[in-house]
């Protein structure tokens, strides 16, 4: 058995609450889609998806996960490229979004796509500084072909490549402009060339991926970026078979301040950060100004770098009052903000962790109005794994109109006494409404239309109605959820495998979310997973 | 059914122009030369309609416009109001908005057999479409002179790859995304040449070599790809032949699009469609303003200042379906302005390019707060030398698939009778065509 796990006396006594095959994302499987017929999932008792049918757990062995070829996201080839040229241009290549992170592997390459990295490729090599190439020596063809090219495509170049590029280069050299040219045409093909844009994973007989693939699946998932030179050295000296091996180079990356990329695609898809850059909904945002609007969308994944560089373990991450916010943000913390140093120290009565950040606030609001039903329903499907079911058929969202002065929570709760509307909204809304004193862009507030706020309320959480009083309390309630963890586990597998969580891995993410409550256990649950069969195999490709 | 290649009612006349350089380097050039063909335009706004704002009164000619359709009263003539045309999802299974935005202009259901894209909410796995666009269809059929674009698609807002945002298929799991700004659009249309000719020529000769070793590097791959993955590939690979033949193509550019916001955008892609259009870029195209699931635009000009679109498309209280009357009214005056523009773009025969294309306005939705499919609002316009212009045609449920065979007809693919793989009935729509 390859499993790393060093006490397996832990591991046999483990039992595992699997999620059922109707709470979705799970269970969907790439080739027999057996859950695309399934039972509607409506009218789904929630408390259902978060019991299941045990499952005992007596390894996390799993097969490869089943993700086919990825392309290489937007945002992943940017990094990339700005590391390895020092030039950032804007590409307009669309993602796909196949669940909560993006993944592209469904779609083909369209001519809007082929458009935009010709545009990508022309704009970057342009502004490139192309002069070791100024005349056509070695040192040209070490730093075209060795140095950049083999950054690009995350291995050696074929000796066809070098063939082929070969060829472009003296082609382009004989035009006017010389080796510049020559490096120009070299480095436009290399940045729109498939052996960039895909990954490219080969298997070892054993059915592990080879060491090259290995190092650019923990790039792309560390950094959001291909590997640093360091990374491919291993790789061409086999030091990237093992799993222990893997899970050293692993905490390398995440050392490193690269780690930023990587765990910034993980927390601003996770929590739908994208809402506080669409004006189109939120119109409001705005007049934040642009910078403003960066720190806000980027302090989440700054607070799970300082948890993880204070060796927190995952509790942290939902109740932490220490932060490490912009000076930009001191506005909207206001009277929030008890001690600003290297770190800030937060109110701990007002402000716990992720959920209470102003931009996890403000992108799960409306324009200038909170939204309980839109927090409360975060919580549930990203926090929880258990997103409550779309409205039935026909029914209508009309509240109904109790006058101009009502709080955001009297207006919601006026409808629950429509039953088919509480049956959802009240545990949904309910828990929503422990946020309202926080308004649409995070700022802490009293009262609303003059009224004090009323942010005590009672849901089910894990199965049990609990009452909290507040954004703090529910914070430490979810932290103590034996469900959170999992989730979080979930949703960093998902993430890094680049396809949904299905049933093979449940043992792997109940060992996952029990590491990750451990001293130091976010670092062991990001670094758990890197070494698991999961991620290290590579998945059986059909016939 | 999908039929064999029809032969075009029209002629004609490759290679009848003198080759010379400027022709050898941009060989499209000989299209526009010919005379002027019919073109498709297809437009898609989100989320239905409010009907007892759409639906005109009175009978197939004599009726009097709706408060929504009011604005088209200039294109009255030239125009077929749709009242009856009712989708079938074709799966067990229905999640609104998104299972039918891939079945509009393909009429076959989305594929429930893979399970690439997930709804935690609704317990549900799914994948692309399983049909080709209508659009697609034609332009694969469409005899005489290549254009440069095989088809053009313009967007507002249509967000990343998902089912749900995407319209336009060239196979099974290829949907076509759109240039999705007027700034976007118009750099790609028409801001790929450099005006210096020498300098056009050096620039066509890099990409040539360029694009020619990215294609080889294709074959480099050592990974074993299975059977799906090497038809992405191969779909990338075309994309990038398809590329190079529009990198040639020379227009006489508009005006680049300036203040573009969300109240002007539609209005400014629409400025660029019938450019491109107008100067025989394509014969096939299509425009998509925002996304099928769920579109939360706020449209604070028309009052629609909280919640979004589709948050209050929900909301079937009389206030709040008077604001999205308001908004639907928006769209028409927006594909008002397309026609206007069409209609002013002179074409090769003399006369416009509205008069020669055909516009077909559709929804993946009826009526969005109960997610109604069973009526959703079509209209037509254009095409003068086919559309019998000025009527209302409403009647018992017509099959979709009578819609898409309509376009194929106009478009001179007269043989194809039905269209996608739920079509159950017969013909283009009756008493569409003079």
């Amino acid at each position: 058995m390859p499993s790393r796990r060093a006490p397996p006396l832990v591991i046999a006594s483990l039992v595992c609450s699997c999620y059922s095959g109707a709470s979705g994302t799970g269970e969907g499987d790439a080739t027999t889609g057996a859950a695309a017929t399934g039972g509607e999932g409506t009218g789904a008792d929630t408390a259902a998806d978060t019991t299941g049918e045990p499952v005992d757990c007596t390894s996390t062995q799993s097969p490869g996960a089943p993700v086919p070829m990825r392309r290489l996201t937007a945002l992943q080839v940017q990094r990339t490229v700005a590391e390895i040229l020092g030039v950032s241009t804007p590409l307009e290549v669309d993602d796909e979004k196949l669940f909560t992170f993006k993944s592209n592997v469904s779609s083909a390459v369209d001519f809007a796509g082929a458009r935009g990295y010709l545009d990508f490729a022309e704009a970057t090599v342009l502004a490139t500084d192309r002069s070791t190439c100024a005349e056509p020596t070695e040192a040209c063809t070490a730093w075209l072909f060795d140095d950049i090219g083999r950054r690009l495509f995350r291995r050696p170049l074929t000796p066809g490549e070098r063939l082929g590029y070969g060829e472009l280069f003296a082609a382009g050299s004989a035009e006017e402009g010389g080796g510049p040219e020559g490096a120009r045409w070299v480095l436009e093909a290399m940045l729109q060339s498939p052996s960039f844009l895909y990954m490219d994973e080969v298997a070892r007989p054993d059915g592990y991926l080879d060491d090259h693939s290995m190092a650019a699946r923990l790039a792309l998932t560390l950094w959001g970026a291909n590997p640093d030179a360091v990374l491919l050295d291993r790789a061409a000296a086999g030091e990237l078979s093992t799993p222990e091996q893997v899970q050293a180079e692993a905490a390398r990356l995440l050392a490193d301040p690269r780690s930023t990329g990587g765990l910034t695609d993980f927390v601003d898809q996770w929590l739908r950060l994208e809402r506080l850059n669409d004006p189109d909904a939120r119109p409001d945002l705005e007049a934040l100004g642009a910078e403003t609007l960066v720190a806000m969308r980027a302090e989440p994944v700054q607070l799970l770098s300082l948890m993880l560089a204070q060796q927190g373990d995952i509790t942290t991450l939902f109740t932490s009052s220490e932060t490490a916010t912009s000076p930009l943000l001191a506005p909207l913390y206001g009277a929030d903000i008890v001690e600003a140093g290297t770190t800030t120290m937060l109110d701990p009565t007002h402000r716990a962790g992720l959920l209470t950040l102003p931009g996890v606030m403000a992108a799960l609001s409306h324009a200038e109005g909170t939204s309980p039903t839109l927090r409360g329903f975060n919580v549930l499907a990203n926090v929880l794994c258990t997103p409550p079911p779309p409205p039935p058929p026909g029914v209508s969202v009309t509240l109904p109109e109790i006058g101009p002065d009502a709080t955001t929570r009297e207006r919601l709760e006026a409808h629950f006494s429509d039953p088919s509307c509480a049956s959802c909204h009240a545990p949904m809304d309910g828990m929503g409404f422990t946020f309202e004193s926080l308004d649409w862009l995070g700022r802490h507030r009293d009262e609303e239309h003059g009224k004090p706020i009323d942010d005590a309320s009672t849901f089910p959480l894990d199965g049990v109605d609990v009452t909290v009083k507040g954004p703090v309390e529910l914070a430490a309630a979810l932290a103590d959820s034996g469900t959170a963890p999992t989730c979080i586990a979930r949703q960093w597998t998902s993430y890094a495998a680049g396809t949904p969580d299905k049933e093979a891995t449940a043992c792997l993410i109940e060992q996952l979310a029990a590491d990750a409550r451990e001293p130091d256990g976010l670092r062991a649950m990001l670094l758990g997973l890197v070494a698991s069969d999961w991620y290290r195999m590579a998945p059986e490709v059909a016939p | 059914m999908k039929t064999p290649r029809i032969t075009s009612r029209r002629a004609f006349l490759g290679g009848s122009i003198a080759a010379g350089s400027a022709l050898s380097l941009f060989p499209w050039l000989r299209a526009a030369a010919a005379p002027a063909s019919p073109r498709l335009l297809l437009f898609f706004t989100p989320h239905g309609t409010v009907w007892d704002q759409w639906r005109p009164v009175g009978g197939e000619a004599d009726f009097a416009l709706s408060p929504i359709l009011e604005p088209l009263a200039a294109h009255r003539d030239r125009m077929v109001i749709v009242d009856g045309v009712q989708l079938d999802v074709g799966t067990e299974y229905y999640i609104p908005h998104t299972y039918t935005m891939p079945l509009l202009w393909t009429g076959s259901p989305i594929d429930t057999s893979t399970a690439e894209f997930c709804r935690e909410d609704h317990g549900q796995c799914f994948g692309w479409n399983t049909g080709v666009s209508v659009d697609q269809f034609i332009a694969s059929q469409l005899a005489g002179p290549p254009t440069p674009y095989g088809s053009i698609e313009l967007g507002l807002g249509c967000g990343g790859l998902h089912p749900a945002t995407r319209m336009i298929y060239t196979a099974p799991a290829m949907p076509r995304s759109p240039l999705d700004s007027p700034e976007l659009a118009f750099s790609t249309l028409f801001g790929g040449i450099n005006p210096d000719q020498l300098q056009a020529e050096k620039d066509a000769r890099r990409r040539a070599s360029v694009l020619d070793r990215v294609v080889a590097d294709f074959g480099e791959r050592r990974a074993t790809l299975s059977a799906a993955d090497k038809l992405r590939l191969d779909a990338h690979s075309d994309s990038i032949r398809e590329l190079e033949l529009t990198l040639t193509a020379v227009c006489e550019a508009p005006a680049a699009p300036a203040g573009v916001d969300s109240q002007t955008a539609i209005d400014r892609q629409s400025d660029l469609m019938a450019a491109a259009l107008g100067c025989g870029l394509s014969r096939v195209a299509s425009m998509q303003v925002r996304i099928a699931d769920n579109d939360n635009t706020l449209y604070p000009w028309l009052g629609l200042t909280e919640g979004g679109h589709h948050t209050m498309s929900h909301d079937s209280s009389a206030g709040s379906q008077a604001t999205l009357a308001g908004l639907y009214r928006w769209y028409a005056e927006r594909f008002a302005y397309l026609l206007d523009r069409l209609a002013a773009t002179p074409d090769a025969d003399g006369r416009s390019v509205l008069d020669n294309t055909l516009v077909i306005w559709g929804s993946e939705l009826g009526r969005a707060w109960d997610h109604d499919i069973s009526n959703v609002p079509f209209v037509f316009a254009g095409a003068t030398d086919v559309l019998r212009g000025g009527r209302y045609l409403s009647g018992s449920p017509i099959v979709h698939g009578r819609v898409l065979v309509s376009a194929c007809h106009a478009m001179g693919l007269v043989d194809v009778e039905q269209y996608g793989s739920l079509d159950t009935g017969v013909g283009p729509l009756p008493g569409l065509f003079l």
